[in-house]
């Protein structure tokens, strides 16, 4: 195993860029020979995925932990479908209209909370996320209430509706792509340093002249503008939305959990975390689906488990391995 | 005839605040002493009321007889959890120990719906819908015993924080660990009494809760939310404002049902929590916690 790892030689820069271009193209062409289970699943992995990027871009590198961050995936849902729904506004464009109210809450909540204790960040995130839930669920002549907004399936490419998996399995790619490309800019890039250094020592950072406020707000409206498309991709995609699907408490802590477990404040955390505890997901709903609430012990074990024996996630234990293993 | 509603809607939001108290209570001891929040607390309540339950399912006694049950029950896994999560956290960044105690209640849920599934189940007492009458006014049997307990708790925290040895310790411990540690306090010992509080206090409220609730596996995480904004109020770490902050917020939540909506009250309740932050971070009794960065 080791001998095959170093044969690979994955550590020169060459390789790398290979791999990486061959792994896109893989994805990509994967359409061409899959059945659409493996790609719906694929697609709730990306999704997943994305959201997980986002929470990492704030959570990760700084030590405010959103545990609500499906209310963007929930504002980009609604405003689209309302968009489209009332007015007859095409989700694409729906899709960028979303983005405004998402980074104006992103900002109330960074200037609200950003010179606190950490934990208020937490309730802050948890508290809009049940505002925003309730409101949707209070004014049901605007967005249909519990009953939710559910669209008939039709084949209407302008309006973002496919009859197909694949058309969306592209549209959820493409945005992958670009996420997990500003996710790398961000990680290499003077942004993802002023944070590592705010998430280290705030004060420090401060002293050596970092505007600690600005960067953190920078972060978190990036986060939202990442984690919002996603939102109308979902309406789109599953066809109804009711604000306890999209504005899901449950949903937001998973997402937190997984980037966690992963590693946060790394580029890679993220990525590794999803593709741990997704397919452990399925396998638990495929196999073991009578044994409910076992996905949450699981989590809740792995969570506890890594926080308090790898508190940077796997993430570190692979770091770790490898660097163990280039000394033999 | 309209102030009648009025005083009703108070009385009930005094009745409702009661139950807020007790969680932000428990809250507010274990924040104040070993500033760690504890994500995992509403499911200490959520367990002990299934002790409750069962017990009342199978010996067929009334769940305030079932309480020392659920008082023995939530400190033995308050106990446990203490020994294998908390004890490796405490002195770790807040960030990790939101991460963990959310873990804890991740998993506390996942226990609770894997043995016992998430079915409501609920208990019928026979003073559960008897009222007493103040002057034309009515409070539920179970809401007087809330208001009572939970009175009786703070008293008895006042007194003890106050007035014996180990409280003053526990203050101590509260306002500068390292130094109090100087000073021959045991510190390990004082937080994993703090814990033991807090957790001990849900505990035994379980068995006069599980007779106003349903009992099921989230039941702890919609309760504790109210306590985490009712902790706010009052100030964190504070619980005598903790308990203040219950009663505001049970009146206003009250008041908001009866005038404008009853599916808008928890979304109210959050209002005000973000009102305080910004007006009052602190809350209304807390001390200065605006970090200058």
């Amino acid at each position: 195993m080791l001998k095959l790892l170093r044969g690979l030689n994955i550590s020169t820069k060459y390789n790398r860029g290979y791999l990486i271009a061959l792994a896109i193209l893989f994805f990509a062409i994967l359409p061409l020979f899959s059945d659409p289970g493996t790609l719906r699943l694929l697609i709730l992995t990306y999704m997943t995925l994305i959201l997980c990027i986002s929470w990492n871009i704030i959570s990760g590198y700084t030590v405010f932990l959103s545990l609500g961050h499906s209310m963007f995936l929930g504002i980009g849902a609604y405003t689209s479908a309302i968009l489209y729904e009332k007015y007859g506004i095409s989700p694409w464009i729906g899709m960028i209209i979303s983005l405004a109210p998402s980074t104006l809450l992103a900002i109330i909540i960074g200037l609200l909370t950003f010179r606190l204790h950490g934990a208020f960040f937490a309730l802050t995130t948890i508290a809009i996320l049940q505002i925003l839930r309730l409101l949707a669920l209070h004014f049901a002549d605007i967005t249909g209430g519990s009953l939710g907004i559910i669209y008939t399936p039709k084949n209407d490419p302008y309006n973002f509706f496919f009859l197909e998996v694949t058309p969306y399995y592209y549209v959820i790619y493409i945005m992958l792509l670009i996420t997990i490309y500003i996710s790398y800019r961000i990680d290499r890039g003077f942004l993802g340093k002023r944070l590592k250094a705010i998430g280290d020592d705030e004060i420090a950072s401060v002293s050596i002249g970092i505007d600690a406020m600005k960067s953190k707000l920078l972060a978190f409206i990036i986060s939202a503008l990442i984690a919002t498309p996603v939102g109308t991709f979902y309406a789109q995609y599953i066809g109804y939305i009711i604000p306890d699907s999209v504005f899901d408490l449950g949903l937001s802590i998973k997402v937190a959990v997984i980037g966690m477990i992963g590693g946060a404040g790394t580029f890679l955390g993220p990525i590794i975390g999803t593709f741990i505890l997704i397919p452990i997901e399925q396998l638990l709903t495929i196999y073991l689906s009578s044994y409910y609430g076992l996905n949450l012990v699981i989590y809740g074990l792995l969570l506890m488990i890594t926080m308090i024996f790898l508190p940077k996630g796997v993430i570190s234990f692979i770091e770790g391995f490898l660097r163990w293993q280039k000394k033999y | 005839m309209e102030s009648n509603i009025l005083i009703q809607a108070i009385i009930n939001g005094i009745a409702v605040g009661g139950i807020y108290a007790i969680m932000a209570v428990g809250l507010n001891i274990i924040f104040g002493v070993m500033k760690t929040i504890n994500f995992a607390h509403g499911e200490y309540l959520m367990i002990a009321m299934y002790a409750i339950y069962w017990t009342h399912y199978f010996l067929k006694i009334d769940p305030l007889l079932a309480t020392p049950i659920s008082l023995a029950i939530s400190l033995l896994l308050g106990y446990v959890s203490y020994y294998l999560v908390i004890n490796k956290i405490i002195y770790k960044e807040d960030y990790t120990q939101i991460a963990v105690t959310m873990g804890l209640s991740i998993f506390l849920i996942g226990i609770a719906q894997l043995l016992w599934s998430p079915t409501y189940r609920g208990i019928t007492t026979p003073y559960a819908t008897r009222n007493i009458n103040i002057g034309g006014y009515y409070l539920s049997i179970p809401s007087l015993m809330v208001l009572i307990y939970a009175l009786g708790v703070s008293l008895f925290l006042y007194y003890f924080l106050k007035y014996t040895r180990v409280g003053v310790a526990m203050r101590a411990a509260s306002q500068d660990a390292v130094g109090a540690g100087l000073c021959g306090i045991d510190i390990n010992k004082i937080y994993l009494l703090a814990w033991l509080f807090g957790v001990s206090i849900v505990g035994t409220s379980a068995g006069i809760i599980a007779g106003i609730y349903y009992t099921h596996p989230y039941v702890g995480q919609a309760l504790v939310l109210y306590a985490f904004v009712v902790a706010v109020i009052g100030g964190l770490g504070n619980y005598i404002g903790g308990l203040i902050g219950a009663f505001i917020l049970g009146i206003s939540l009250s008041i908001t049902t009866n005038y404008v909506s009853s599916d808008l009250s928890l979304a109210f309740a959050y209002l005000i929590f973000i009102l305080v932050l910004l007006i009052r971070p602190s809350g209304i009794m807390g001390v200065k916690i605006v970090k200058r960065a």
